[in-house]
């Protein structure tokens, strides 16, 4: 579009933002020419570009600092690492869900970790217990995470195929993963009836409400995120952060998912349709 | 990442995080406790992340804390403090362009203020601040569109009052 006295801010903008090519330069050159008047905006616009005040330092960089020691990182070895991370982690979780004051803030195992004493992490019994889990959960209590001096990894199935759930799907050993788009996930209500919930933003921050007449209905498990790549299916993720794809709004955690949005009658909802998941763990199953 | 790459993205890049997180949330003490928790989030994921995206990663993590670290605090402490800038900026003559220009980038919503920050302090294109913040690239471009046009509108206000 050609410059006009209409759109020369967007023009003057786009010229102390370097988005100007040589061509446009010479225009917006020329209109001021026929415009003097408005050099002296030109000006202001090149007062708003800030300069960082480079006085202020981040003081004992030091303590940010790491040893370089020179320990070899294989692969068998990341394994061996991220499952125990993810170990500590749930740990964390469950200390988190004891300090909560809502007992349904609980993210419940799956069957096929209760079902399988190789693949669950054992957790001591006192914070187990405040996760509401199946009767059928076996727990050795002589050998949980903490106290566990065998390889963590042998608590991931060595196979695939030897995990299997009723509807045959594969479940795969812990992941991590830095980035991922979730399109919606699936929880449970406290009828236990199994409900797919779609990310909405209120007030800049995450929630997820079902498409069904559910509304007013407090969800009290994450199950399932189903990643946009429509073959994986997250079972369960821990201390995952994700953002909303309108807005900045910040999920932590699986807290946020105890809620009901539809209760914030003063607020603004906005749909979004993607959901991005940064920094979690998480076990998947393929579809 | 090595460890001894993880220890050069500290030298190069904690100050520019630090001033970007401290001029945004305009609070010395915070602002050190989110870069320092950034740098560990970043450490434990050192061997996931590339070197060369470290800093990209470095600043949005260290943005979702602050984003976070508001949320916890409602904004509370911050309020007082930014209604002061407002204040200063329109009851005094503000001489001194850089000093209004400070003020007045605190009036601006906080999204406008940390795309204006991250693109003019570490020069960052609106497809990278873009990925940090969560925006598409056009949204970036309004932004700071808009951030130029009210930080402007601010300086005409103080050149009238001079």
């Amino acid at each position: 579009m050609k410059i006009n006295i209409n759109n020369y801010e967007a023009w003057m903008i786009d010229y102390i933002e370097g988005n100007l090519s040589a061509a446009d330069e010479k225009e917006l050159s020329e209109f001021l020419t026929f415009h003097p008047e408005l050099k002296a905006e030109l000006d202001l616009f090149s007062e708003t570009k800030l300069a960082p005040d480079t006085t202020v330092i981040f003081a004992d960089k030091q303590s940010l600092k790491k040893a370089e020691g020179g320990r070899v990182i294989t692969m068998f070895s990341w394994i061996k690492y991220s499952a125990a991370v993810a170990a500590v982690m749930m740990l964390f979780v469950g200390v988190r869900m004891y300090n909560g004051s809502k007992q349904q803030m609980a993210i419940q195992p799956y069957n096929y970790e209760m079902s399988n004493e190789d693949f669950a992490f054992e957790r001591p019994a006192n914070e187990v217990s405040e996760t509401p889990v199946a009767n059928d959960v076996k727990i050795n209590k002589n050998n949980f995470f903490a106290g566990n001096t065998k390889p963590v990894k042998n608590k991931i199935p060595a196979s695939t195929t030897e995990l299997k759930e009723n509807n045959n799907r594969e479940i795969n050993p812990i992941q991590n993963i830095e980035y991922a788009k979730a399109k919606s996930i699936k929880v449970k209500d406290y009828s236990n009836e199994q409900l797919q919930l779609n990310p909405i933003v209120v007030e800049e921050e995450i929630y997820f409400a079902s498409n069904e007449d559910k509304h007013n209905t407090t969800v009290q498990n994450v199950t399932d995120i189903s990643l946009n790549d429509n073959k994986t299916v997250v079972d369960w993720w821990i201390d995952a952060v994700a953002i909303g794809g309108e807005i900045g709004g910040v999920v932590e955690g699986v807290r946020d998912y105890d809620f009901n949005p539809f209760e914030k009658d003063n607020s603004e909802i906005t749909k979004t349709r993607n959901i991005n998941i940064l920094g979690f763990s998480y076990y998947s199953r393929k579809k | 990442m090595t460890p001894k790459e993880y220890n050069e993205t500290v030298d190069m890049w904690a100050d520019g995080v630090y001033r970007f997180i401290r001029k945004s949330l305009k609070h010395d003490d915070d602002a050190r406790d989110i870069v320092q928790n950034a740098f560990e989030i970043l450490w434990k994921n050192h061997e996931n992340v590339q070197f060369d995206k470290a800093k990209s990663y470095l600043f949005s993590t260290a943005y979702h804390n602050m984003i976070d670290h508001i949320r916890k605090h409602k904004r509370m402490d911050y309020v007082e403090e930014i209604d002061e800038a407002a204040k200063g900026g329109t009851r005094e003559v503000q001489v001194d362009v850089k000093e209004a220009i400070e003020k007045a980038l605190q009036l601006l919503p906080d999204v406008q203020k940390n795309c204006v920050l991250l693109r003019d302090y570490e020069g960052y294109s609106y497809e990278e601040i873009g990925e940090m913040l969560n925006l598409n690239e056009s949204q970036v471009k309004v932004y700071i569109f808009r951030a130029r046009k009210t930080l402007k509108e601010y300086l005409v206000s103080i050149h009238h009052l001079i």
